[in-house]
């Protein structure tokens, strides 16, 4: 937003005011990538007040010609992806080499879910389930509608490396699907 | 191209028309694809229609209380522009003195009968300027590298509490 370089520009003149139009702006979406790294709301939260910190300490460094949004974003990213790093490791569920879902101990099996669920909040479900840095690539692809070379920018991966993490791990939340879902897929190719 | 990548992308609605042509094809004519078309068409529709997740209510006026009560202007003292430039000055004439000093000095010309030409009305230009100008010169460099090195140290700087 061209509205944004403005705002950057009162905040660097030393008007508070303005970063805290910035931080309303985009507090909703900072804390969504680091919930979706960190998965748990309270330490998102605090990772998103430190990325805001950050930007606002980093704003002199900040290029006017560059898109606001996409340097806060690569900010929020690192600054989870940092505590994410710091805490001790957990199970992940996707990994590049063979993506596929794998759903925490205790979870419903399959088959109950098929019947209480309905696709949708499946989806959202194995979203859930993905690896924080996958689960957050999907957000920013569809949520935060970023272009693939905005991602890459955001993430510090290649621009070919996000086209084919999006693939695959769109493709491995299909697959999971078909397999879960094969009745009601026939039925909704039947109409 | 990958069929399944053909799928998304007609999904997506990114297709050329002889592609989607080509999907509307495969996808009458095997009943799998139909299937995997369907699929991709609930996975598409769910991702796009996923939330924002919203942080508590007090969020922004935490990060506004964490802000540093003292502002310190951030904005760089030198704008990138400029500084570039001064650099990319800097290096010119610093190449042009190494040639010049580097021709007077040299016994042969290692660097052909142009570039030699070159190099003498380097330095018959810098001959012809009076010796009190270049010390400013050095003199303004040496500022400007002081001024940049101030800079860089401020804005790591500012922001902070200093009372």
């Amino acid at each position: 937003m061209d509205n944004d370089l403005h705002l950057v520009k009162e905040t660097l003149k030393g008007n508070q005011a303005s970063f805290r139009v910035l931080v309303e702006r985009y507090r909703d979406y900072v804390f969504t990538i680091s919930f979706k790294i960190l998965k748990n709301r309270e330490e998102a939260e605090e990772a998103a007040q430190d990325a805001f910190l950050k930007a606002f300490r980093g704003l002199a460094g900040f290029e006017l010609r560059s898109k606001f949004a996409t340097w806060l974003y690569q900010i929020a990213w690192r600054t989870a992806i940092d505590r994410l790093r710091t805490r001790p490791p957990k199970a992940l569920s996707v990994d590049e080499g063979s993506i596929s879902l794998q759903f925490p101990d205790g979870a419903d099996s399959p088959a109950r879910q098929l019947h209480r669920k309905t696709v949708r909040a499946f989806t959202h479900q194995a979203l859930g389930c993905l690896k924080p840095e996958d689960a957050t690539l999907l957000t920013l692809y569809y949520l935060n509608e970023q272009s693939v070379k905005e991602i890459a920018a955001i993430t510090g991966l290649t621009e070919s490396n996000v086209k084919v993490k999006l693939f695959r791990l769109r493709d491995a939340m299909k697959n999971q699907l078909t397999r879960m879902l094969k009745s009601e897929v026939i039925d909704i190719a039947n109409g | 191209m990958n069929v399944q990548k053909l799928l998304w992308k007609y999904v997506e609605g990114r297709c050329s028309p002889k592609e989607r042509a080509e999907v509307e094809q495969l996808t009458s004519q095997n009943a799998g694809l139909q299937e995997d078309l369907a699929i991709i068409r609930e996975v598409q529709a769910a991702l796009t229609v996923m939330e924002l997740e919203q942080p508590s209510m007090r969020f922004v006026q935490q990060v506004m209380e964490h802000l540093p009560k003292r502002h310190f202007a951030t904005e760089p003292l030198i704008k990138p522009f400029w500084k570039k430039t001064f650099w990319i000055a800097l290096a010119a004439s610093m190449a042009a003195v190494f040639f010049s000093t580097a021709t007077r000095n040299a016994v042969a010309d290692p660097v052909g009968q142009y570039a030699g030409a070159v190099l003498e009305a380097v330095n018959a230009t810098l001959e012809t300027v009076p010796p009190m100008v270049l010390q400013y010169y050095v003199l303004v460099i040496l500022a400007a590298v002081i001024l940049s090195v101030l800079d860089k140290m401020l804005s790591l700087r500012t922001h902070m509490d200093f009372f």
